[in-house]
């Protein structure tokens, strides 16, 4: 696939782990085994970026004497997901002009 | 693998970034790794999963760059020549400012040098002078023995004797002095022609 899209495609898909709730780093995995293949060193570019654009914030709990940290999703972040799925009717749209092309030359 | 030497590997795989990135990053699988084992994994299960030190290396430096490249891309070219011309237009401005007193700088230097072996070198005179003394001395007192006045011929045997001592007594310290000052001239010789 596409890196651009496929990079496109992972970032909401992070952040869609965080729609019903706050979550940290190997529950999103966790989360994410059944769709996706997803190892950590892909996840943490992606949690990093996400931050970095404003779609989600950090913030740091006290668990069993140590620091976890959790992962919110902002308005930001939530808009993010409408605009993909917006864009993702396009992307399908184009698919089936694509395939209708495809069939009627040949 | 053990936590720690995995951590380790990927510490030292991430030079070259920003210390915070790196304690960043490192802190990331610190926690996947201390989550993996609180759910039953043991610590070899729990750090192999993370996968290769080496390509969780190579993840993390790909998307640093890619940031930069993005970063570079929007911002870097335009000031790059900029600055280059502001360096270039201040050099020349400053020449009558910088030229004179790097040339204070570097006589200031070559001067304590020039202090320096003078003084090193009138210590090596005075020491070789007062061997002669010495030798010289003994020979005298041969003449004055000879010549009867057994007095002053003691007199200048024992002073002879005493300087001869002293001066034995100094060499080694004085050689050991001179060879690490050697040793020590050499590496900052080298440091030196190294950096320009």
């Amino acid at each position: 696939m596409d890196i651009q899209l496929k990079r496109g495609i992972l970032d909401v898909l992070v952040l869609s782990t965080l729609v019903g709730g706050d979550s940290y780093g190997y529950q999103i995995i966790k989360d994410l085994s059944s769709v996706a293949e997803i190892s950590e060193s892909t996840l943490y570019p992606i949690l990093k970026r996400l931050e970095a654009g404003g779609f989600l914030t950090v913030y740091s709990v006290e668990h069993n004497g140590r620091l976890r940290k959790y992962y919110s999703i902002t308005p930001r972040g939530r808009a993010r997901i409408d605009e993909f799925l917006c864009e993702w009717k396009d992307v399908v749209r184009i698919c089936d002009f694509i395939e209708r092309s495809r069939r009627n030359t040949r | 693998m053990t936590e720690k030497k995995f951590l380790k590997e990927l510490k030292k795989r991430l030079k070259g970034l920003d210390r915070v990135e790196v304690e960043r990053s490192l802190a990331f699988y610190r926690e996947l790794i201390a989550d993996k084992r609180e759910e039953g994994m043991t610590e070899e299960q729990a750090v192999a999963s993370c996968g290769l030190p080496e390509a969780v290396a190579a993840d993390i430096l790909s998307a640093a760059s890619e940031e930069r490249r993005e970063r570079a891309y929007w911002s870097a070219p335009k000031r790059d020549k900029k600055e280059s011309r502001l360096k270039l237009v201040l050099l020349i401005v400053g020449f009558p400012v910088w030229f004179p007193l790097s040339v204070a700088a570097i006589s200031v230097v070559f001067s304590l040098a020039v202090a320096v072996a003078s003084v090193l070198l009138a210590l090596c005179v005075a020491w070789a002078a007062v061997l002669a003394g010495s030798v010289i001395g003994f020979v005298a007192s041969l003449f004055s023995f000879a010549t009867g006045d057994a007095a002053l011929g003691l007199m200048e045997m024992g002073t002879s004797m005493m300087l001869f001592a002293g001066t034995m007594a100094l060499f080694m310290p004085i050689k050991t002095f001179f060879l690490w000052l050697f040793k020590e001239g050499k590496r900052l010789w080298r440091g030196v022609r190294r950096r320009v």
